[in-house]
């Protein structure tokens, strides 16, 4: 009936036919036929930090002088910091991630960005949530493209989950709107489940009430699969009291009772941080430093931590000099992390040189799409140009 | 209330700034108003959708009231404004927040701010709760919206200002000029405490400056990005620096920390200042257009065509930024009633429970409400960034659409909050015990590194007043218990009784067969024109519990248990799909 729906949908709306038509067709043609047997397990676990991360304050350049002169109050010394080489140190909050890197675990992807980087929060989130510097001119999110193409037949409504309240652009779909949710235990109706008749798959003239059908329809189907997969959960790892921390355990709870989550998003706010920003930033990297070494333990040795890589990203850096309120306003480049087990860990990317400075900014050295382009090819067999519309060099983290 | 605003003068100021033409204006956009006005159909669907849009909904009362009258009346009622609502009384800075507390020891030190922190919560919480009862009543219906537009445009966050009496300030401001003019409410928004705050202009000074409100004030205020460039967001940030506010909330120039040297903004050279930078953004065509814009595509839930925004953005210009003639000749314009837009836009959280209360002439708890509203995403005075919220598709998700069943089920009283949130009111129980380990509340992240996020969750906390370090392990428990529980617990716990009696509703309508109760409860439940399998499910439904009572078709009223089928039968009209659009 799932496909019954989808189906009359696309045959109602042109627009809806254009986008849900294409996956087939590309399925057929595409190099790596929508993603084959050993794709087939696989999740991508994107975390989102959102507020702007500040990329020097997250790989600090220790030792650059320019470093030094720009930043006062939000400065990490050598002493402070995880040392890596000779140029950079880990922000010493990042103590789990550190260990994850020497195991060879953990791939740092250095100064990511895009061409004429904006500084607006939500117009450079649509920047890396449709992989396009149109944004939302261009439709839907990267996610359901991907998804769509790695996986042309699968239909289950699990097949993207955002844990949390909002939901980002990147998971934005023409035709259905994202399983969502904070708790899983309340993830059900109550009484009035509004329920699903065979007639439900007319159209009824009104696109809009089409589409909530549609959630409706998905609510129904997912409800009980995700409280049990939650519900049965055991684990021995202890997770961070934090609601980052929680939200990955019920990640965990998904990739582990394979219900069929190829991707789960899941956004950390709070790093837009123009005002005191050294106690500030410190604690969110240990927010997030805690909760993924965590989720990385407690997947590790298991066919689950195999198939699962977690992709670390934030909507742009922050600016080298520091403003006049011991924060920093916003920036370009910054950058990512990629962990896991099948991870290559390592430096991928180019550091930025803050002798070269953008308009005082650090200049992107490595478009954010080449480490999407790697999730698409490396990750799950798909075509990066019928993804992303263009091809971009994959990188090597996987 | 706390400062006095050259607004009058600024206004006159505008007019020679604008150079406007009142003869274009009354010959120009005035007449094809009229001329648009003829082609409007004016029936009970285009009568609904104009109070839903331009207000929360209609009861069928309102609806046949306004049929009878012409539709150049009712918007004009709508635009001049409506009933004077009684303002709430907004405690200043209270003598506890006046207080010097550098001589205290640490812990009274603590005590003093919980307690402050506490009482300026619960005031903030009343206030929001005054704000959902002027809106449920309908005295000023397109006021109140057009404040909730506002309030999502001009945006700011209790949760960075702290204190209420600002926020209540702002709001005030929001929504003496709601129906005003946009360009006395973008002069006070720059000289707004609340504002200066969210957006750190209190730290932003001469040599130092932070950028924060200036890219706001540009992206999100007036002109839209891609219509400035990043240097001009510098010379700004520069040309606002000094421009803070005192304890009392009134707005303080502080000549100390301005920047007096030369700027250039969008081409403007000069000594500029605020007030300066508020004139170069209004004379900016993109102004006009992206007001326009943003009013059109919040009331109507599609962004216009060229063409119209062409229209409505000369209109707003030639009009020196009235808003009165914008709305009026928007909301008598057809377009404004087609297809495309009756029945389509997806209702935020407010507009489904506010528009629910009237549309079933239902009174609800206000701290309902509120609690209820914020779980779905919409908490007032806590919008989630500086853009506001994100309307239309955005507020559904799966969960979403769940939780809304959920809460109208509870505010029918079908629905037990305990099977609701029962699991995680044991979890927070068994936490405060200290029985089990601290899993967390769902504080967001920001919570653990900023005490005053951890604050977020309890607006409600009347009795935390004098909690004391001592009690940590009880507060801790409180603290991690959900806020949703909490909240939502104090305002509808088990001693809640709907005040709604939809038995007497049907008898006094001479309603008594399943068809005729079933298209009764569609239409007053619905916001939109009813599905017609809707109708066809329903009537299933009724029938079987019907069957099930052992009573006749046309007997129903009869049943002691009437009552409930009616209420059971309500709650599932509220959780489908259809319910959630306007």
């Amino acid at each position: 009936m799932k496909l019954d729906r989808r189906t009359f949908l696309s045959a109602g709306g042109s627009l809806l036919a254009a986008t849900l038509g294409a996956p087939q067709v590309h399925a057929g043609l595409s190099l790596f036929g929508g993603g084959g047997k050993q794709f087939e397990g696989r999740t991508l676990v994107l975390i989102q930090l959102a507020g702007g991360n500040d990329g020097l304050s997250t790989i600090v350049p220790y030792d650059d002088s320019d470093y030094a002169n720009a930043r006062t109050t939000t400065r990490h010394k050598k002493s402070e910091l995880l040392v890596i080489d000779k140029r950079r140190g880990m922000n010493g909050q990042l103590v789990g991630l550190k260990s994850l890197y020497d195991a060879g675990q953990l791939a740092i992807i250095e100064g990511v960005g895009y061409p004429d980087g904006v500084r607006s929060h939500f117009k450079s989130f649509d920047v890396w949530h449709t992989a396009s510097t149109e944004g939302r001119a261009v439709g839907e999110g990267w996610i359901p493209r991907l998804v769509r193409e790695a996986f042309p037949d699968d239909q289950a409504p699990e097949r993207t989950v955002h844990i949390g309240k909002r939901v980002p652009y990147s998971l934005h779909a023409a035709d259905s709107a994202p399983i969502a949710f904070e708790v899983p235990e309340s993830y059900r109706w109550f009484g009035a489940e509004p329920g699903t008749v065979a007639g439900d798959v007319e159209p009824s003239g009104n696109p809009a009430l089409d589409r909530l059908r549609g959630v409706q329809a998905d609510a129904s189907a997912s409800s009980k699969r995700i409280r049990d997969a939650a519900r049965r959960y055991k684990t021995a790892a202890d997770y961070p009291n934090s609601e980052f921390g929680r939200a990955l355990r019920v990640a965990a709870a998904l990739i582990d009772a394979r219900i069929g989550g190829r991707v789960i998003s899941i956004e950390v706010a709070g790093f837009d941080t123009h005002k005191a920003q050294r106690n500030t930033h410190d604690n969110l990297m240990r927010v997030i430093d805690q909760g993924l070494s965590t989720f990385a333990a407690d997947l590790r040795g298991r066919t689950a931590g195999d198939e699962t890589l977690v992709v670390v990203f934030s909507e742009f850096g922050r600016r080298v000099a520091e403003n006049g309120s011991r924060g920093t306003d916003h920036g370009r480049a910054g950058p990512m992390f990629a962990l896991g087990t099948p991870v290559k860990g390592g430096l991928y990317g180019k550091a930025p040189r803050l002798d070269r400075l953008e308009s005082g900014d650090l200049a992107f050295t490595t478009d954010f799409r080449r480490s999407y382009a790697t999730v698409c090819e490396r990750w799950f067999g798909a075509d990066t140009k019928t993804v992303l519309g263009a091809n971009y060099e994959p990188l090597d983290f996987v | 209330m706390h400062f006095t605003r050259p607004a009058t003068c600024f206004a006159a100021l505008l007019l020679t700034l604008c150079g406007a033409s009142t003869v274009a204006a009354q010959n120009g956009p005035q007449a094809q108003t009229e001329a648009a006005s003829r082609r409007l159909v004016w029936n009970a669907r285009t009568v609904e959708h104009l109070y839903n849009r331009a207000g929360f909904g209609a009861s069928p009362a309102e609806v046949q009231a306004a049929l009878a009258r012409r539709p150049e009346e009712v918007v004009e009622e709508l635009v001049s404004g409506g009933r004077e609502v009684e303002p709430f009384y907004v405690e200043g800075p209270t003598p506890l927040q006046r207080m010097d507390d550098s001589d205290l020891s640490g812990t009274a030190k603590a005590r003093l701010r919980s307690a402050i922190r506490n009482a300026d919560r619960r005031q903030m919480s009343a206030y929001s709760q005054w704000w959902i009862d002027t809106m449920a009543s309908g005295a000023d219906p397109l006021r109140d919206r057009m404040t909730l537009f506002w309030h999502g445009f001009f945006t700011s966050s209790y949760r960075d200002v702290r204190r209420s009496d600002l926020m209540a300030q702002q709001h005030d401001m929001l929504r003496s000029e709601a129906l005003g003019s946009y360009a006395v409410m973008l002069y006070e928004i720059v000289h707004d405490p609340a504002m200066l705050k969210y957006l750190n202009n209190d730290v932003n000074k001469k040599g130092a400056s932070n950028e924060n409100f200036a890219r706001e004030l540009m992206e999100l205020f007036s002109l839209g990005e891609g219509n400035y460039t990043e240097k001009d967001i510098k010379e700004v940030a520069r040309a606002l620096t000094g421009m803070r506010f005192d304890i009392e909330g009134d707005y303080k120039f502080r000549r100390g920390h301005h920047d007096f040297g030369k700027k250039t903004v969008l081409g403007e050279k000069g000594r500029l200042d605020g007030e300066d930078v508020i004139e170069i953004l209004l004379k900016q065509e993109a102004c006009g257009r992206w007001v326009a814009g943003r009013v059109i595509e919040y009331l109507e839930g599609v962004q216009p065509s060229e063409e119209r925004l062409d229209f409505y953005a000369a209109l707003l210009r030639e009009s020196n930024y009235e808003l009165a003639p914008l709305l009026r000749s928007l909301l008598l314009d057809p377009d404004f009633y087609r297809a495309e837009v009756i029945g389509t836009r997806v209702q935020g959280p407010i507009d489904f429970a506010i528009g629910s209360m009237r549309r079933l002439d239902m009174r609800v708890p206000a701290g309902f409400v509120r609690e209820g509203t914020a779980e779905l995403g919409q908490e007032l005075f806590l919008p989630p960034s500086v853009k506001g919220w994100d309307e239309g598709p955005a507020w559904i998700t799966t969960s979403s659409l769940m939780l809304r069943g959920n809460l109208a089920g509870m505010m029918l009283g079908v629905v037990d909050l305990n099977a609701v949130f029962g699991d995680r009111m044991d979890r927070a129980r068994k936490l405060a015990r200290g029985d089990a380990p601290r899993t967390g509340g769902f504080d967001t992240p920001e919570a653990e590194v900023d005490d005053v996020m951890g604050d977020d969750g309890e607006m409600m906390g009347g009795d935390e007043m004098m909690e004391s370090p001592d009690d940590d392990l009880k507060v801790r428990g409180k603290q991690d218990m959900p806020k949703v529980i909490r909240d939502l617990k104090g305002e509808i716990g088990a001693n809640y009784i709907p005040r709604i009696n939809l038995r007497w509703r049907m008898q006094r309508a001479e309603l008594s067969r399943d068809a005729e109760i079933a298209g009764y409860l569609l239409s007053a439940g619905l916001a939109i024109e009813t599905p017609e399998d809707l109708h066809i499910r329903l009537l299933g439904r009724l029938r079987g519990e019907r069957e099930q009572l052992g009573v006749k078709d046309g007997e129903l009223l009869d049943h002691p248990e009437c009552e409930k089928v009616l209420r059971r039968a309500m709650h599932w009209v509220l959780s489908t799909p259809a319910a959630q659009l306007s």
